[in-house]
């Protein structure tokens, strides 16, 4: 049976979701319990910089492979 | 909009006599940890590559990048929950009352208080071998009533704390017992 590789590309998708979820809830928690002082605007600010570096592998990494070409899975 | 005090419901004299967090040692072995974890991934590619001729598919490389964005993305954001877990959960006291702000999950978040006269007991243990080299532990108090006991945990130099709150309770009751409020403790 022969698969797509993009399906693992949906999968990734999905579980991207969840952890867009669970940074917004941390940068809103940071945001408005974080007293607005230096400490919690430099930890946020490093957060956002780390996920902005992760993304723009993540992107170079993904438009890099041919999501088009299959595979196949041998059932036994 | 953010807090503009330290805790929802700060008087205007409320004069804030100590603020606590965890001891530094606490957020250094989170910090450890995950310098562990982001590690961990080369450590394992190595391994995969000297050892074995998976990444020589290409579904293999595919889905192992995949999981390295995925798990670094995971982990970044599990270490900022971490830090706000450290730096939300605050202990304060002030000269009229202690107040306990827990950021307990993502969606929970506690803020207790209570006045320095309803204090009946203070107690602090420091347990175990770095505890007792970092000096940081746990401080106990008591109050009257059914109301349950304040934990400070894992505080820097928590017999300091015990003492302070000593004084103070014993100062706030002093002037209360002059005022004739507390004639009966």
């Amino acid at each position: 049976m022969e698969l797509s590789l993009s399906i693992f590309l949906i999968i990734y998708l999905i579980c991207l979701l969840f952890i867009l979820i669970m940074t917004i809830f941390n940068l809103y928690h940071s945001w408005r319990f974080g007293m607005n002082n230096f400490t919690n605007f430099l930890m946020m600010s490093i957060y956002i910089v780390i996920l902005f570096v992760i993304i723009f592998f993540s992107i170079k990494f993904i438009s890099s492979v041919d999501w088009k070409s299959t595979f196949e899975i041998i059932i036994f | 909009m953010p807090y503009s005090t330290l805790f929802p419901g700060q008087e205007p004299n409320e004069k804030i006599i100590k603020l606590m967090r965890r001891h530094w040692w606490i957020l250094f072995k989170t910090i450890f940890l995950y310098f562990i974890l982001i590690l961990l991934p080369f450590v394992l590619k190595g391994i995969i590559i000297n050892y074995t001729v998976l990444f020589e598919s290409e579904v293999v490389s595919v889905v192992f990048g995949l999981f390295l964005s995925l798990y670094y993305f995971f982990i970044i954001t599990l270490f900022f929950r971490a830090w706000l877990d450290y730096y939300l959960d605050i202990w304060i006291i002030t000269s009229e009352r202690v107040v306990n702000v827990e950021q307990k999950n993502l969606f929970s978040r506690r803020i207790a208080s209570f006045r320095l006269y309803r204090i009946q007991d203070v107690t602090a243990d420091v347990k175990g071998i770095l505890p007792t080299f970092f000096h940081y532990g746990n401080v106990h108090i008591q109050t009257a009533g059914a109301k349950q006991e304040f934990i400070f945990k894992q505080i820097s130099d928590p017999y300091t704390v015990t003492k302070i709150l000593i004084k103070l309770v014993n100062w706030k009751k002093g002037i209360l017992n002059k005022q004739g409020v507390l004639q009966n403790n």
